[in-house]
């Protein structure tokens, strides 16, 4: 079967649904009728090196591969469609075993056209030790992007996604393996785009395998945002954190749903998830739904929480007697939110190209 | 700060919704004075630290307070520590995601203007307040107050006295929860960079004044001050407790 034969076969999600329920199929899908599959669909540009230009390592590679990739899930209805657009547009980063590199990698993906897709597969070799930045930026109105990934042994990897789309809408779909013992940081930094779905999936399949998800959303204006994180603990001794700041400024919509799944036999497996968010306007508004699954009674926790509120008045005093008007004192706690998560995401590197990238996009958070 | 020094506080009655907690306050400091407030919990120290600093919450319904015979009360709690009053939190608070060295440099920026030091003097002073501490290193890349112990809280809040070199120092409880060593080190910090300023102590124990020696002690009943004299007014509270001073009242 073709990929659009396949995307077609997949009927559309109910609503009720709990992925699809703040942001339905056809809302994302970018003619709005979930029986098209638009023509004229542009590759991507990417482009790969180190964080200051310079050229890939040994042991790192970028190459075109045949679009197929696919998660773990049936009836992925977000991962057909992009398959279905993007078949000429995929890549294959491969970081080989062993490889060490104290600077991070920088992918830059540019979409073009009207209509833009591609399929992203990552490879992460056992015992390396790599971080990954990948900047997606402005061009077309729609982008599908669709990352699937294997964490090998022992090895550790920061991953950081930044959204930086100007009036796009973005579909995100995304699923990572992490084996034995590997050491993962994934995370997210949103600023750009009208409206993004989000679906990301993460699998604990090794024994000892660590992870930690992070989210720093800034959702302004009349941006639309909705990430959907699953982690699943399907063996023992397998630890996760998902911690999801969100600051909610003019009439944005900000959505987190969580899925925490503990499959039996997770014996000694150790999670917990918390949403956040900062209401910065009357007219924001936000919903954070985190969901356990825990079908193994030996674990060693599985908290999740969630919390909203605007900026503490308690806090903005205590800055005020430290010198910093109203302004300058909102804007130095939004910041620090949105810092506690994004300091969480990699290196010391990471943090301060991050913090350069995005002390610009803090203007417009009121 | 050039002036004088003087600040004034003159018939200031404060109320929270319809309950009165101040009634009627009047004390004088001056530059390089330190004055000690000490009274039962709950008689209205930390508001009167708070409505000096215009914490919004409460309401000065009569009276006024003025630096140099300039009114602050009218002003903005960052306007007045841009004028340099200062107040060292009796429970200060947390700010997860703020790192104390960039709130510092930020801070000391926003309040010293045109005599912030340039980022190298900064750091050769911000290093001798902290070895006069005896804070880590370490300290700089934690967030403010987010995890920190009693004693780490309040060391970080005279770290910005010393850097913020106000006019008017309010110090609220600065010494609870101290160890001896840690309030031998606090009271050096504090002793350090009052000599320029009106310094106004709160505190429930003498041990602290031990250390930092008060020009005058004032007690406060219920929102008001009923008696004021030296140092040793704070040793007849510690001997006797606050009782008496009802009787004297009565009996004056
Ligand atoms: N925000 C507030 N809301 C309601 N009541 C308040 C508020 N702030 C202070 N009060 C009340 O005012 C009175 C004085 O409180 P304050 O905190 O000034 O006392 P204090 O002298 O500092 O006590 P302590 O020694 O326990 O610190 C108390 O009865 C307190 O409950
Ligand atoms: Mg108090």
């Amino acid at each position: 079967m073709s990929s659009q034969a396949e995307y077609l076969a997949i009927p559309a999600p109910d609503r009720a649904d709990h992925l699809w329920r703040y942001t339905p199929w056809h809302r994302i899908h970018p003619t709005g009728k979930p029986e098209e599959i638009p023509s004229g669909v542009s590759p991507a540009v990417v482009s790969l090196t180190m964080l200051d230009g310079s050229e890939l390592p040994a042991g790192v590679s970028i190459s075109a591969i045949e679009g197929h990739l696919t998660r773990k899930n049936e009836s992925d209805v977000g991962g057909a469609f992009i398959r279905a657009l993007s078949e000429e547009s995929a890549v294959k980063i491969t970081i080989d075993d062993g490889v060490i590199i104290d600077q991070p990698l920088l992918l830059t993906v540019e979409s073009t056209g009207t209509v833009s897709g591609i399929q992203i597969d990552v490879s992460v070799g056992a015992n390396s030790q790599t971080e990954l930045l990948t900047l997606i930026e402005s061009g077309a109105d729609w982008f599908g992007l669709m990352r699937c990934g294997k964490i090998d042994n022992s090895a550790i990897f920061n991953d950081v996604v930044i959204n930086r789309l100007g009036a796009s809408k973005l579909l995100r779909i995304e699923q990572f393996t992490l084996l034995r013992d590997a050491q993962v940081k994934f995370g997210t930094v949103g600023s750009g785009g009208v409206q993004t779905k989000g679906d990301l999936r993460y699998i604990l399949e090794g024994r000892g395998a660590n992870l930690q998800v992070n989210g720093s959303i800034l959702s302004a204006g009349s941006q639309h945002n909705d990430h959907h994180v699953e982690i699943m603990h399907e063996e023992p001794e397998t630890f996760s954190r998902l911690k999801w700041h969100s600051t909610c400024g003019g009439k944005s919509r900000t959505i987190g749903t969580g899925m925490l799944r503990i499959a039996q036999g997770a014996k000694g497996s150790d999670s917990a998830q918390v949403f956040n968010n900062l209401l910065l306007s009357k007219d924001a508004e936000a919903d954070s739904i985190p969901e356990l699954e825990v079908l193994e009674n030996e674990v060693v926790g599985c908290g999740h929480g969630t919390a909203s509120g605007p900026v503490d008045e308690e806090q903005m005093f205590y800055l005020k007697t430290r010198g910093f008007s109203d302004n300058g004192a909102r804007g130095l706690l939004i910041t620090a939110f949105l810092n506690s998560t994004l300091n969480e995401m990699g290196s010391k590197q990471i943090h301060t190209w991050l913090d350069q990238l995005i002390s610009g996009g803090l203007s417009s958070t009121s | 700060m050039s002036g004088e020094g003087v600040v004034e506080i003159r018939n200031l009655h404060v109320s929270i919704g319809d309950e009165a907690i101040l009634n009627g306050i009047d004390l004088t400091m001056k530059k390089g004075e330190i004055h000690a407030l000490m009274g039962r919990n709950g008689s209205g120290k930390s508001t009167l630290a708070k409505v000096l600093m215009g914490h919004p919450e409460y309401e000065v319904t009569e009276g006024s307070v003025t630096i140099d015979g300039e009114d602050i009360l009218s002003l903005e709690p960052w306007e007045r520590a841009r004028l340099g009053v200062f107040l060292s939190f009796q429970y200060p608070q947390s700010v997860p995601g703020l790192q104390v060295g960039n709130f510092l440099r930020k801070s000391v920026a926003a309040i010293r203007g045109d005599n912030t030091p340039k980022a190298r003097e900064f750091r050769k002073e911000l290093k001798t307040c902290m070895d006069l501490l005896d804070v880590d290193k370490k300290f700089l890349g934690r967030y403010v107050n987010d995890g920190f112990s009693g004693g780490e809280k309040k060391r970080l809040e005279i770290l910005q006295l010393m850097l913020l070199k106000p006019q008017l120092a309010v110090l609220d409880e600065t010494d609870s929860g101290l160890d001896i060593d840690a309030l031998r080190t606090v009271a050096t910090g504090i002793n350090s960079s009052v000599g320029n300023a009106a310094c106004l102590i709160i505190t429930h124990y003498q041990r602290i004044l031990d250390h930092v020696n008060p020009d005058y002690v004032h007690v406060i009943v219920d929102g008001k001050i009923v008696a004021s004299g030296g140092p040793e007014l704070a040793l007849k509270l510690e001997d006797k407790g606050y009782e008496w001073l009802g009787e004297e009242r009565v009996a004056a």
